[in-house]
């Protein structure tokens, strides 16, 4: 049925331009002469060879319309009553209503790639009960199809739908297309994926997802047949490739991340020496004193922020200062947690030592166990254990 | 001389009279019309009638879906229409015979 009409945007129009001509009449009446007319003037454009020669054998929607009109013996054509103008805003109502909420289903559905908590579906909420009204006004009859089809911003965004749709590669839409078949089953993967990510994290948004997978299964197939549906039918599917994109991108990240306990950005980058990675930097000054705390940059400087461990249980770390070094070397003793600053070797003095100390200062980090290359004085003992949890927890 | 204004006032009768032996859905009764040689009926104009006969109760109406493009609606003709046909007919004939008449005499005099 549609794909007429999505090939011949003049039938379209020409049938809304009849539909808007005699929209006065009754609304089970116009549907009844509509279901009569659209296949006459569906036939007519598939045996003609352009729109004028339509109009010439039709005559404009217009000319079409008052000719039914006439041997319809319908009463002639009204001027717009204040009763129009009601109907017009709550034809009004009905469509940012609808676009609305379709913005904010999409939002949402994308917004889960943040996570599933239930404060991210509050507006779905909202705007799903500020539709309840126009859902009464549309099958009670208080609004009728022409009244939002005869709405200036309908044709507008409708407009602005098909030039959009127009400026799309032609090959991949015209595959999705040949998917169709296989839409409605996608949609509900998406929403159970969704749904089992949802109980995962035990959001109340579990709730919203069940729902909207039950109104895709039960609508679904109505729709094509109660256009009214579409008031819900379109945000669902909003809602629907939103969260397709989300679990995309959540997928491709999750990937790269391999590993799930630390935020992204800081398992790539962190120091690096040699080509192999630092667990950690020390410096110290001209007499072999460390410095206990300062601050890295790039030439540019930029810090050199870098993965901060902690005690903090849940690997939360303060995002100020993360180029301060030394980092805190995270040691457990009796199953406490405890930080600790010193230096897990003695540096020869820079002065004294000439040669030789500038190098182990710096390549120290790199090896598990690096006392033993300094290895001066005696004190050094307890540390050597502390260094391999550093090493892990930076990786 | 246009016969388009004649035509109106006999386009329910006609419309009754293709949908007497046979079901049609708009087009069919249209080509119906077409075919008998009524050509100058504007194609609105049956639908109207169509719809019009069908809110006065002398045809009924049913949807076949169809493989190709939007589904049809059929219109038949019921007992009231059967009636509403005959009625008409004889309505005619006599009318027709009433202009031949006075026709023929403003020829002769």
């Amino acid at each position: 049925m549609s794909g007429d009409i999505d090939t011949r945007p003049e039938l379209a129009d020409y049938l809304n331009r009849v539909r808007a001509a005699l929209a006065d009449l009754p609304p089970e009446e116009l549907a009844e002469v509509m279901e009569d007319v659209e296949p006459h003037v569906t036939e007519v454009f598939g045996e003609a060879e352009s729109a004028e020669e339509v109009t010439r054998r039709l005559g404009t929607p217009e000319a079409y319309a008052a000719e039914l009109r006439a041997a319809g013996g319908y009463p002639p054509p009204t001027a717009a009553t204040p009763g129009d103008r009601r109907r017009t805003w709550r034809g009004r109502y009905v469509f940012w209503m609808t676009g609305l909420t379709v913005g904010v289903a999409a939002a949402t559905g994308l917004s889960t790639v943040e996570g599933y908590s239930a404060e991210r579906f509050g507006a779905l909420v909202v705007f799903g009960f500020l539709l309840i009204p126009g859902l009464w006004l549309v099958f009670s009859g208080g609004v009728r199809r022409s009244d939002i089809e005869t709405l200036p911003e309908y044709g507008l965004a409708r407009k602005l739908g098909k030039s959009a749709l127009a400026t799309l590669p032609d090959k991949p839409v015209a595959y999705l297309v040949s998917l169709r078949p296989a839409w409605w089953l996608i949609r509900i993967v998406l929403l159970a994926l969704g749904f089992l990510a949802a109980l995962e994290s035990r959001s109340s948004g579990l709730v919203i997802i069940l729902g909207l997978i039950g109104l895709l299964v039960w609508g679904g197939a109505r729709v094509r047949t109660d256009r009214r549906l579409l008031l819900v039918m379109v945000p669902a599917n909003a809602f629907v490739v939103g969260l397709a994109v989300a679990l995309a991108s959540a997928a491709v990240s999750g990937a790269d991340r391999g590993n799930a306990y630390y935020p992204t950005g800081y398992s790539q980058s962190g120091l690096t020496y040699d080509g192999s990675h630092l667990a950690n930097v020390y410096a110290v000054d001209a007499e072999g004193k460390a410095i206990p705390e300062f601050y890295l940059y790039d030439e540019e400087g930029k810090p050199l922020n870098v993965y901060r461990p902690s005690c903090d249980t849940h690997y939360g770390e303060s995002t100020e200062h993360r180029n301060r070094f030394p980092l805190p070397r995270v040691d457990y003793q009796a199953g406490v947690c405890r930080e600790r600053a010193d230096l897990p070797f003695m540096p020869l003095p820079p002065i004294s030592g000439s040669v030789t100390t500038t190098a182990p200062t710096t390549t120290t980090p790199t090896g598990p166990a690096p006392t033993t290359t300094t290895a001066p004085p005696a004190t050094t003992t307890p540390p050597v254990t502390t260094t391999p949890p550093v090493t892990t927890t930076t990786q | 001389m246009d016969t388009s204004q004649l035509l109106k006032g006999v386009l329910d009768l006609a419309v009754l009279a293709v949908l007497k032996d046979e079901d049609g859905y708009g087009y069919d009764v249209l080509r119906r019309l077409r075919h008998g040689g009524m050509d100058e009926v504007g194609d609105a104009s049956v639908y109207g009638t169509l719809r019009r006969l069908y809110r006065a109760g002398y045809l009924t109406s049913y949807v076949v879906p169809s493989d190709e493009g939007p589904h049809r609606k059929y219109y038949g003709m019921n007992d009231a229409g059967r009636e509403r046909l005959v009625e008409s007919e004889k309505a005619w004939r006599a009318f027709a015979e009433t202009l031949d008449g006075i026709l023929r005499k403003g020829a002769a005099a």
